[in-house]
């Protein structure tokens, strides 16, 4: 079900693709709603009535590009939908538009660089994909102007239970959920598989709106620097470290009493569990936790590698330990 | 001869310098329908047509850059070397094959922009700082990997429009398979000449593979077939050939001007579209090595124009293959310099 999901395509605001697998694999018992930002909210019937309103939820978009102009020697220049370093975008290939056009984006030779060219990559308003069209017109039969394009990227398990994929970050979230509304649950929960993260928690913020839950988990995938030559202060997280649960990052200063339970929550189940060292990321609970009212919100993120990358690598085991502790809060906060 | 087919396998092969194996297997598959073939001692592979006159050999590089293991961390992250130019710009969270024992996947790592200086953002890593991720600690890593086993970045064969493709590793698998695409019009036409063909090793750490076939072969003229820069919107075109121009026949100093003119002479009268590269003295080619190894040779360069050269995205057009081949097919048919 990863591999599945994170071969589909599906940058913000075009989160169809992802959308329809996600309501083809929602048990038929399970009513949903799909709403104007393209969220999907659905109510999942536990054992028991919930005591409190729990809201999950993931995000189905990724980071990727769309197109913005042809050139008239027929080469597309493009913008990034969310926020993606010029270190990996350059010298890859993407599949662009409906159409499945693919391209690739690289510049001048190595051999033709000045030393200054060498040593700093061009930024992204001068880079190009390159579909192989001989001119515009050329290129227009393959494109149009606001065709997204994406990273080609393999979904691959290496080593020692690792995995790399484009857009683990956030289809691992959209996994685990599937799985949570496909098995048995003990009180009655609201699954949602919201829009538009990536370019500012737009869709959480409206879903969180409609659905007025009193606690929300926000299920992510977050940003984990331990490589070698990166001082550990500096690592934020570890893969094989368990789930993570921060207590503030750039969207969100987290309710402390809540990240406490949801760190004994985990002690006490036996789930490895870890908070970041750096204040660093953001996720839909910046939104969530200010909706309407206001939302005791949580995040419960996978440590992942290289985020933002064609080549996002986590641990499988680290899904789980996500997984574990998502059902554990869900059932803590609906009878808390 | 399906040449796209040709081209996929030869890019779906490994084969840095020094370590060209798996490609001389899948490259002798071909070549050994044409005439006996054989590699040298290193590790060039050599296929002779017996045939009339004087030996024309035909020469093009079988290795690919890459990179190299040199050491691997506490964390079981691996240390890299170059093994030729690569493009290190493009080398970031890109998916790699470890050539160990066995085949071990991994990324290359890719520094988070948090961890990152201001103004730092778009600088490109040094080679010290490019690391593979294997997802293995030291123990694990160390059993797995041998301190110089290679390491190429993974690549998907793509159609792009019209009759480009893109793929590592063009550079310079489209040059075997334009001097594949000739012998193949030679048999069809039963052309008698005596042909040498290299595909030699090493091409792109110092071309000594080239040099040392050519010293042992039995011909006194060659034509080498290498890839050359195709235009892209930042570079100068002066310094460019046009994707899907046709081959871009060499003037140097250092190459014969009889060959040259003799190459550019075929084109014109069989139609073949062609363009020039005009170099000052040498040429950044096997064509270098091998004029002058041994007792000397008669020497032309005919270049396969490709775009994002050392990158994992090159891009060429399969006609411009073909148009290479034929006019390698045409100048082979016409006796060359030396048998005219």
């Amino acid at each position: 079900m990863l591999k599945e999901l994170c071969l589909l395509n599906g940058t913000s605001g075009r989160e169809k693709a992802v959308r329809d697998y996600i309501i083809e694999h929602i048990p038929s018992d399970c009513k949903y709603t799909v709403d104007r930002l393209g969220n999907i909210i659905a109510e999942k019937k536990g054992k028991h009535p919930a005591k409190n309103k729990v809201m999950l939820s993931a995000h189905m978009d990724e980071v990727g590009f769309i197109i913005t102009y042809i050139t008239d020697e027929g080469f597309l220049k493009f913008a990034n939908v969310g926020g993606i370093d010029e270190r990996v975008i350059f010298g890859r290939s993407v599949t662009v538009g409906d159409r499945n056009t693919h391209g690739v984006i690289a510049s001048k030779a190595v051999h033709q660089l000045s030393n200054e060219e060498a040593n700093k990559l061009p930024c992204v308003d001068d880079m190009y994909i390159d579909i192989g069209a001989k001119d515009k017109k050329d290129a227009e039969k393959y494109v149009s102007l606001g065709d997204t394009a994406y990273f080609n990227s393999d979904y691959l398990e290496f080593g020692d239970g690792f995995v790399k994929a484009k857009a683990l970050d956030d289809r691992m979230g959209c996994a685990i959920l599937l799985e949570i509304i496909n098995s048995e649950v003990e009180y009655d929960l609201t699954v949602c598989f919201v829009t538009q993260e990536e370019i500012g928690t737009r869709g959480a913020a409206v879903a969180a709106y409609n659905v007025k839950p009193d606690y929300a988990v926000v299920v992510e995938g977050t940003t984990a620097s331990d490589i070698s030559d990166t001082p550990d202060s500096k690592k934020v997280c570890k893969l094989g470290g368990g789930a993570v649960v921060s207590y503030m990052d750039r969207g969100t200063v987290y309710d402390f009493e809540l990240y406490r339970q949801a760190m004994q929550v985990a002690q006490s189940n036996g789930i490895k569990c870890q908070t970041k060292t750096v204040v660093a990321g953001g996720n839909d609970a910046a939104a969530i936790h200010k909706s309407g009212a206001g939302v005791k919100t949580i995040a419960v993120s996978v440590p992942t590698r290289y985020i933002h990358s064609p080549s996002c690598v986590a641990k499988l085991e680290d899904i789980q330990s996500v997984k574990q502790l998502v059902i554990s809060l869900a059932g803590e906060f609906a009878n808390d | 001869m399906e040449i796209l087919d040709v081209l996929q396998n030869l890019t779906a092969c490994t084969g840095t310098p020094g370590a060209e194996k798996a490609a001389v297997e899948v490259a002798e598959k071909y070549l050994c329908e044409y005439g006996k073939t054989y590699t040298d001692k290193l590790g060039n592979l050599i296929c002779e047509i017996n045939g009339t006159g004087k030996g024309i050999l035909l020469d093009a590089h079988i290795d690919r850059v890459g990179l190299i293991v040199t050491a691997i961390t506490p964390e079981g992250f691996l240390h890299v070397g170059f093994c030729g130019g690569i493009d290190e710009r493009t080398l970031c969270a890109q998916q790699v094959t470890v050539h160990s024992k066995k085949e071990i996947k991994g990324v290359i790592i890719s520094t988070p922009p948090h961890l990152k200086a201001d103004g730092d953002e778009r600088q490109t890593p040094k080679i010290d700082e490019i690391l593979v991720d294997i997802g293995m600690n030291y123990e694990q890593a160390s059993k797995s990997v041998q301190l110089g086993d290679r390491i190429t970045v993974d690549s998907q064969f793509l159609y792009l429009a019209g009759d480009r493709v893109s793929a590592a590793g063009f550079d310079d698998r489209c040059g075997m398979a334009a001097i594949l695409y000739a012998l193949d019009i030679l048999k069809t036409r039963g052309c008698d000449r005596k042909i040498t063909v290299v595909f030699s090793t090493r091409e792109e750490v110092n071309g000594s593979g080239a040099k040392v076939a050519s010293y042992n072969a039995d011909a006194e003229e060659f034509v080498a077939v290498d890839v050359s820069f195709a235009k892209t919107p930042d570079s100068n075109a002066e310094k460019c050939g046009i994707l899907g121009n046709g081959p871009m026949i060499g003037y140097a100093a250092s190459l014969d001007k009889e060959v040259s003119d003799k190459l550019k002479a075929l084109a014109i009268e069989n139609r073949i579209p062609y363009q020039l590269e005009i170099m000052g003295g040498r040429t950044g080619t096997n064509a270098d090595s091998m004029s002058t190894s041994g007792s000397g040779y008669r020497s032309g360069l005919v270049s396969i124009p490709l775009r994002y050269m050392h990158t994992s995205v090159e891009v060429i057009s399969v006609n411009d293959i073909k148009n290479t081949g034929w006019l390698l097919a045409e100048y082979i048919c016409d006796g060359g310099v030396l048998n005219a």
